[in-house]
């Protein structure tokens, strides 16, 4: 058995610790610890997610391309030098954006029903739009946009933050995407992130301020961030 | 790193070498290492370079660094851009 993480946790444990009050409201996870869910790729002693099986809605996301396909480390996170995309038109595995990860179909219509969207990420993380020529994409905000409860996340804990996105901005095809395209040229600030991902989370409605809070708290301990 | 060609075949020939070195399909969900991608109104092919010890006996015709030259520009210009910070 190889060591990948420094806190494994059973794949039926993915609400482990999670607020009850609004558990129910997840629509899609993306949690690094879950390595059962994950299919990796080992190369040279490193390893890379092919895979990656969503314990709550049952999608699988994926990249076939090995290039392309994100650096998980020993820490729990997943180093997305790539992407995640997930998508929420009806065409399931018709899309083809450069340099991301997988493709999904999310199990509700976003953001018309005011679902929101966290990511859990080392706050010097670099997050902004994923894009190519020829495909529609979201913008997630520049950092000065990465916010959570109206605080700028450099404000937040040093480690590691919420970013909270309530409002993304969607374009035609309803494109939801974090992550990169590999080495993206210089002068393209927008369209590459480099980014240490430990939780990414999408709940069908708008989270309430409390609940944020609750949930920045639940992440920094779930994810061993707690001072 | 990006390994460059002058020509497609010669593109896909390194591609094919290089996914046989690395064992691709290998069965569990990876099919390939890279696809050979066309640069914008030129006629140059391109891919993200494996590690060396993937490209012995692997004919290149140059590795560049940076391939900002090869790439369409960016849709997302300044208007869009202004445009998606203001809804947000």
């Amino acid at each position: 058995m190889i060591p990948l993480f420094r806190n494994s946790i059973a794949t039926n444990d993915i609400y482990y610790g999670f607020p009850a009050s609004f558990r129910d409201a997840i629509a899609f996870r993306f949690n690094a610890k879950d390595t059962p869910n994950f299919v990796l790729r080992e190369d040279a002693g490193d390893f890379f997610v092919v895979s990656y099986t969503d314990p709550i809605s049952g999608i699988t996301i994926s990249q076939p391309t090995a290039s392309l396909q994100p650096k998980i480390d020993f820490a729990t996170s997943v180093r997305f030098d790539n992407s995640l995309l997930i998508n929420n038109s009806i065409s399931l595995n018709a899309q083809s954006v450069a340099g991301c990860f997988g493709a999904i179909q999310l199990p509700f219509t976003y953001p018309n029903n005011g679902g929101s969207f966290y990511v859990f990420a080392d706050s010097k993380n670099e997050i902004g739009i994923v894009g190519s020529a020829g495909t529609s994409n979201i913008d997630l905000g520049t950092l000065q946009n990465l916010k959570i409860n109206n605080v700028a996340n450099d404000t937040l804990q040093d480690n590691c933050t919420v970013y909270g996105e309530r409002f993304p901005v969607f374009t035609s095809n309803n494109y939801l995407a974090v992550g990169s395209q590999p080495e993206s040229p210089i002068g393209q600030p927008f369209r590459y992130v480099i980014a240490e991902i430990y939780d990414i989370i999408y709940f069908n409605r708008v989270l309430t301020n409390s609940e944020t809070a609750e949930l920045q708290a639940y992440l920094e301990s779930f994810h061993g961030f707690t001072p | 790193m990006y390994l460059i060609f002058f020509t497609q075949s010669k593109a896909n020939e390194a591609l094919d070498k290089i996914n046989a070195t690395m064992g691709f399909p290998d069965g569990k969900g990876t099919e390939t290492w890279a696809k050979v991608a066309k640069a914008h109104e030129q006629e140059i092919w391109y891919f993200m370079s494996p590690k060396s010890i993937y490209l012995e006996g692997v004919e290149v015709d140059e590795e560049w660094g940076d391939i900002s030259d090869l790439l369409a520009p960016s849709k997302f210009d300044e208007n869009f851009l202004q445009n998606t910070r203001n809804k947000i």
